[in-house]
């Protein structure tokens, strides 16, 4: 028996789970069901060792535990699998599921034939026709979320975590994902399954978990809760946020995609207009950071067209050259993708538009910088000593700030907002609001994609859901309400169409 | 990220990159502090060993031997701040030399001409290590590591073993003479260090510059033309190189066969004690010069005492250990200040 | 990306003895003779180079670079010539004894420490060079010439530099079929991985620095065998031709990949450049430069392959 009681966990300003209390019987599959940001990654990651709880118990078999790392939740007997592989890309398979202990012959050299003898029988025992010699980099990603389903397994363990592992699997691997969940649960393992498909859930899991906004909130048997009754829980009352008045918009448009295809992308196409507000929705994970890349050139398209305003529909893109047709593109991961965190606030606020401040000789002008940043800083209440002061050194919601003007800087036609409130404070998101209903009042195509539900509802003129590299649903006007949204994320279009319509 | 993984192996297993550290730039900004620290510790200690060491005369002309490494490693720093490093610069600088030469054939005449010759190689040399690490994703190392050897070919054939020509008067008199009593070359040295220093703090293209070493993928999607920058910075690296080489040649009054070989490793060595981060992206060539002077103190005091090359080589490498494990500890110590 | 055939995989793998193969047929038509000699020498000249570029293959499969196995080869090359003509074991031991010391000092500060190995190798290289030219300023010491002719000759079939090359090449490669190899290619693959599966990778790495100084020790030792001297400088050319032989035998710098027989041929082939040019009348000046351009060949060949890979696979890098 797996309890946690009280399970509490903060990430600065986020408090990202709050007092969670569950409970989970031996030989059962437990869905944990909820939005982004519902805290349920974050559970996770308490229960794998990953995040420490900064409150709480976690109590597995009567005995209480604490775990410092990864190695501490696998010596509990508590395996998990995430979506970000662990398998060694360049080894083979049976060189994979031995790594640490691979048989050796007398003369201390691996013994070839008893490892694929040995990954042959493993396979074989779950079922997977997977050849031991094969070399992990050329295996289909479906396979190899496979290996580390079996990795996981191989371990016996008493509690096994499924954090989205079945985001690369096809249906038929999904099939025989349930039928391994069915045998563990006759031999009394406790599984928790995370999916983002509400289908899944109901298929593998006896009871399941609604979290929302780090609470747990409802309980009950899948038998028990029907889809609406869960859309319902996840979603809940919300509090009135103060959203700025949405500006009426033109009909021009301002960016049109036609037919985007890759990896992530399976057929993508989108219109924004002139000062219009389009939302991206969906769970994480399902193309909203390609599809945002792709209308910026920053992700490689094997087909696809993207027109830009007036500009002759390219379909091969790049930043530089996105930049000058007017496209702005605000990156999710500030740290790693939107700043230079060792250089000062000017620097990385004039990096995109450094062209306009350069004289002769390309020395940057630093009269012109200042008559720029400094009221742009003022402008935004950006709260730091000087424009001179590393940007590392500023909270996340003032670097956000900066982030965003960085970008408003090179007056953009079509602003694309990858995320852009994650992780930032209340006061500077409604800061944030004003500013790009602002920015489209001036008549920018924007396009956002938020995990943040309500802010879709929000400001969004429309919103597109996407579902596994597709758009899954459009939403207009008044249609656009947190369940509408939540449904599109989990239910795929064609099942249910007519409900939505 | 064939570039991050090229950062990686030169850079060891210490950071990812990418991801900066906010400690790190405390020791880095520290390093030139307490180089100069060191180099007038130098000066103290070689006085008292040898009187007259710190004699404005002697200190003149050891800093203009120092400046011949300093303006290879002009090239070295713009080329380490891309996360990137230069090992060809030993024959590329050879070969310039010989190059000049030959081709001024010891006339003054002959000088312009021959100098134009010269920086066109390294010129040429350097784009085409750039390219190479640019565009075609190739290891700075294996790529900078082969040039240097096929620049040595060429200078072997070119030269045909007996390096040609001479060095003309006006050449001669730059490098070995003095304007008052500042030798010219170390005016010249300090010019080049104000004009690095200039365009790596306030121009487009030094921000351009030090956006991409330390984080491409934000340079890259900040619009900023990451593969002209590396060209252009592996093309300076070159250009100094010959520079140098026939600035050195100059001094020397020949060229000859191996004289790069001595500037590559003090110069690896000179960026990072200067405070360059191996990752890139953070230092600028003023730690660079410091560091220089310090090496060629170090080396003169060592030299001086008649210490034998062996001991002197074990005291190279044993202070390069030593300030390894300080600007660790002023790291360390820096972070949990902040 | 499909899996590949049996025959795509041999290629992939093993083209160094392919084109050893080819540029030894070249070299004989152009001689118009192979003789016992010619075997001897061969293998004599390559046998430093690649022990010392197996150790270099240990180090770079880690994703490491070590620059001092040129001068700890030629420190213990100078021990063995010191001592040997007095006591033979310890002037056999002594280059193993220093090749491993200098080796853990690397891997301390490398995998312990996290330095960046490129500058810590830096500095020890110096410093070893330093010792080396403390312990014999000038080339001298003393080999007994039956040891000599033992080492570069041996009985009259096969040849002692043939049977050492196999050896090591057996050896090498023993060392990487067991379970420390497996794991010295997980941590280059991909560290954190290979953490989290049990491997330890601190201890693994420091492991691989150390062989790479017992290898280089060797290479040093048979230097001095050969050459009936110790010398403190002579390993200062196999600081990056121990590099050019790892890239050239295949052997990815990113860590990870490649094998010790790719090496040893790799070895081979740089070696037997030098026999070519003579062969075919070219000055020996172009064969640097030769070297040089075959590295780049390699290099840039296995750079188009990862460009075609990835194109097809949809993925792009940033700049």
């Amino acid at each position: 028996m797996l309890v946690l009681r009280d399970i509490d966990k903060r990430y600065g300003a986020t408090h990202a789970v709050k007092s969670v209390s569950l409970d989970a019987r031996p030989g059962t599959v437990l869905g944990l069901a909820g939005e982004n940001g519902a805290g349920k990654s974050t559970l996770l990651k308490m229960l794998s060792g990953v995040e420490r709880p900064d409150r709480g118990t976690i109590t597995l078999e009567g005995r209480p535990i604490a775990m410092a790392s990864t190695t501490d939740a696998l010596d509990h007997g508590i395996a998990s699998v995430f979506q970000e592989l662990t398998l060694i890309p360049t080894l083979r398979v049976d060189q994979n599921l031995f790594l640490a202990n691979a048989p050796t012959t007398a003369l201390g050299r691996i013994d070839r034939r008893a490892l694929a003898r040995r990954a042959e029988e493993l396979l074989t025992r779950y079922g997977l026709a997977i050849r031991p010699d094969a070399e992990i980099e050329r295996l289909p990603l479906g396979e190899r979320q496979q290996l580390e389903i079996v990795r996981a397994v191989e371990r016996n363990p008493r509690v096994l975590l499924l954090d989205e592992a079945t985001s690369a699997l096809s249906a038929r691997e999904v099939a025989w994902l349930h039928a391994l969940t069915e045998r563990l649960r006759g031999l009394g393992t406790i599984t928790l399954f995370i999916s983002h498909r509400w289908d899944e859930v109901v298929t593998f899991c006896d009871r399941v978990a609604v979290m929302r906004n780090g609470e747990l909130v409802g309980e009950a048997a899948t038998a028990d809760l029907p889809e609406d009754e869960a859309i319902r829980l996840m979603t809940g009352e919300s509090f009135a946020t103060a959203f700025p008045h949405r500006p009426a918009h033109r009909a021009e448009p301002a960016l049109v995609a036609t037919g985007l295809r890759s990896r992530a992308l399976h057929g993508v196409g989108l219109t924004v207009r002139k000062g219009e507000i389009l939302g991206l929705g969906g769970l994480v994970g399902q193309g909203q950071r390609p599809l945002l890349e792709a209308l910026f050139g920053a992700h490689a398209l094997e087909a696809g067209e993207i027109r830009v305003g007036d500009h002759v529909p390219v379909h091969r893109l790049d930043p530089r050259r996105a930049i000058r047709q007017g496209v702005a593109y605000v990156p999710q991961e500030r740290k790693s993708e939107g700043l230079l965190l060792d250089k000062s606030i000017a620097v990385n606020m004039t990096l995109a538009i450094l062209g306009r401040l350069t004289s002769l000789l390309g020395i940057v002008d630093r009269r012109r910088e200042s008559a720029v940043v400094d009221p742009a800083m003022k402008r935004l209440a950006v709260k730091a000593r000087s424009p001179q002061v590393k940007i590392g050194t500023l909270s996340g919601g003032n670097q956000q700030k900066v982030l965003l003007q960085k970008w408003l800087f090179t007056e953009p036609g079509v602003l694309l907002l990858n995320d852009v409130t994650r992780g930032v404070d209340i006061g500077t998101k409604l800061e944030i609001y004003q500013i790009v209903a602002d920015i489209a009042r001036q008549g920018v195509g924007v396009v956002w994609y938020s995990t943040d539900a309500l802010e879709l509802v929000g400001l969004a003129h429309r919103v597109l859901v996407m579902l596994d590299g597709r758009i899954n649903a459009e939403l207009v006007d008044t249609e656009i309400t947190t369940e509408a949204i939540v449904r599109a994320a989990i239910v795929k279009e064609g099942a249910d169409a007519a409900a939505l319509h | 990220m064939r570039h991050d993984s090229d950062a990686a192996t030169i850079a060891g297993r210490s950071e990812p990159a990418g991801r900066p550290r906010l400690g790190h730039h405390l020791s880095q900004s520290a390093a030139p502090i307490v180089l100069v620290g060191f180099v007038l510790a130098l000066v103290v200690v070689g006085n008292l060993m040898a009187p007259g060491f710190a004699a404005p005369g002697n200190l003149a002309q050891l800093l203009k031997l120092a400046a011949f490494m300093g303006i290879v490693a002009i090239g070295q720093t713009l080329v380490m701040l891309t996360g990137g490093i230069d090992l060809s610069l030993a024959w590329v600088l050879t070969a310039a030399a010989l190059v000049f030469t030959d081709v001024s054939q010891g006339q003054n005449a002959g000088l312009l001409p021959a100098l134009a010759a010269a920086l066109a190689v390294g010129v040429a040399v350097g784009a085409i290590n750039g390219f190479a690490v640019a565009k075609l994703r190739i290891s700075p190392i294996v790529m900078t590591l082969a040039m240097n050897n096929i620049m040595q070919g060429v200078a072997l054939v070119y030269s045909d073993g007996t390096p040609r020509g001479g060095v003309p008067e006006a050449m001669r008199t730059l490098t070995t003479g003095a304007i008052g009593p500042l030798p010219t070359m170390v005016l010249l040295w300090a010019a080049a260090t104000i004009l690095v220093m200039l365009v790596l703090r306030c121009t487009r293209a030094g921000r351009a510059l030090l956006a991409v070493g330390e984080n491409p993928r934000v340079a890259w999607l900040s619009g900023i033309g990451n593969t002209r920058v590396i060209i252009l910075a592996y093309t300076a690296s070159g250009l100094c190189a010959a520079l140098a080489g026939v600035l050195f040649a100059g001094f020397s009054g020949q060229a000859f066969l191996g004289m790069g070989d001595q500037f590559v490793l003090p110069t690896i060595v000179a960026v990072v004690l200067g405070g360059t981060s191996i990752l890139g992206g953070r230092g600028g060539y003023g730690g660079t010069a410091i560091a220089v002077i310090f090496i060629t103190l170090l080396t003169t005091v060592l030299i001086i005492e008649n210490i034998s090359p062996g001991i002197r080589n074990i005291v190279f490498g044993g202070v390069v250990i030593v300030a390894l494990f300080f600007y660790r500890f002023l790291q360390n110590s820096g972070r949990s200040a902040s | 990306m499909p899996p590949r055939s049996t025959s795509a995989r041999l290629l992939a793998d093993h083209w160094p003895v392919l084109v050893f193969v080819a540029l030894l047929a070249l070299n004989i038509a152009l001689k118009q003779r192979f003789s016992l000699f010619d075997l001897r020498t061969l293998c004599a000249n390559a046998l430093p180079l690649a022990l010392i570029a197996l150790g270099q293959y240990f180090v770079v499969m880690t994703r490491g670079i070590d620059l001092s196995l040129g001068p700890i080869a030629s420190l213990a090359g100078a021990v063995l010539s010191l001592s040997i003509g007095d006591n033979l074991a310890l002037g056999l031991a002594a280059p193993v004894v220093i090749g491993a010391v200098a080796g853990l000092a690397n891997g301390v500060l490398v995998a312990r420490y996290r330095f960046p190995a490129i500058i810590v190798t830096l500095a020890t290289m110096t410093v070893w060079q330093g010792v080396a030219l403390v312990v014999l300023p000038n080339p001298g010491g003393f080999v007994p010439p039956e040891i000599q002719r033992l080492a570069t000759r041996g009985l009259w079939f096969p040849p002692t530099p043939l049977i050492l090359l196999v050896l090591t090449m057996i050896g090498a490669g023993w060392v990487m079929s067991s379970r420390f190899g497996l794991h010295l290619r997980a941590i280059g693959g991909d560290e954190a991985a290979a953490t989290m599966s049990g491997v330890r990778a601190t201890r693994t790495t420091i492991l691989a620095y150390t062989l790479a100084g017992v290898m280089a020790g060797l290479g040093g030792a048979y230097l001095a065998l050969a050459t009936a001297s110790g010398s403190p400088t002579i390993g200062d050319d196999y600081i990056l031709s121990s590099v050019a032989t790892v890239v050239v035998g295949g052997v990815a710098l990113s860590g990870g990949r490649g094998l010790t027989s790719g090496v040893v041929f790799g070895a081979l082939i740089l070696t037997i450049i030098g026999s070519l040019l003579y062969s075919a009348g070219i000055s020996s000046f172009y064969q640097s430069m030769l070297t040089g351009l075959i590295l780049v060949a390699v290099v840039a060949g296995g750079s188009a392959q990862m460009w075609l890979k990835s194109r097809s696979e949809g993925l792009r890098h940033a700049a």
